[in-house]
């Protein structure tokens, strides 16, 4: 078969962005631990309020400047609410909804979950500067969505 | 002066097709090509900014 000259040139472009890219998503994946949000848990949407990880809600110190929290993301509420820590800290974010699909987004960093009845999602984050960030849930989860907002205080 | 059959003109045009020039299309792809690497380096940058 006859290919033509350009159209090798054109195909061999392609082929190697390609090769690029899929290595750089793996060197992220595999190397760099940038995965997306685990979703490898899962829990029965039910027993979310009652079950013991959500049963303390609120901010655990689990080393330097290092923190853990289990949400819920319910109609039309994340708990808890606001949530302050010191500048630097990483803060590793479990979540899990007892209703519907929600949506948990950080402004102005990496953290865009969306959190699935029925699994638990896993996500971490280092706040380096300071200000107000705003949690938003950004899939669409009933008549009272747009109530769904807090905000992490970063000082 | 005879007229050239209809199946010679096809035939001749078929071979013109072949051996026609790809250069506008090659370079039609490498701007496709540019357009998607500068969106995805936009996006990565932004990721890594964020990161």
């Amino acid at each position: 078969m006859r290919i033509h000259h350009y159209e090798k040139l054109w195909l061999i472009i392609g082929s190697l962005i390609l090769i690029i890219f899929l290595s750089i998503l793996a060197v992220q994946t595999f190397v760099l631990d940038m995965g997306p949000p685990s979703h490898a848990e899962t829990i029965d949407p039910q027993s979310v309020r009652e079950s013991e990880l959500f049963a303390n809600t609120g901010l655990q110190e689990v080393g330097d400047k290092e923190y853990e929290i289990a949400m819920i993301a319910e109609m039309f509420a994340f708990r808890p609410g606001d949530l302050e820590v010191p500048v630097g800290s990483t803060v590793h974010f479990t979540l899990a909804s007892p209703d519907v699909t929600h949506g948990f987004k950080i402004t102005d960093t990496n953290i865009n979950v969306m959190v699935v009845p029925g699994h638990i999602s896993k996500i971490s984050h280092t706040f380096d500067e300071s200000g107000e960030y705003l949690i938003l849930c950004n899939e669409y989860c009933g008549l009272g969505h747009e109530y769904m907002a807090n905000t992490i205080t970063v000082k | 002066m005879k007229k050239p059959s209809r199946q010679s003109v096809q035939g001749k045009g078929h071979t013109t097709a072949e051996e026609s020039s790809l250069k506008g299309t090659f370079v039609s792809v490498l701007i496709l090509a540019a357009i998607m690497v500068a969106s995805w380096a936009a996006i990565m940058l932004l990721f890594l900014e964020r990161f």
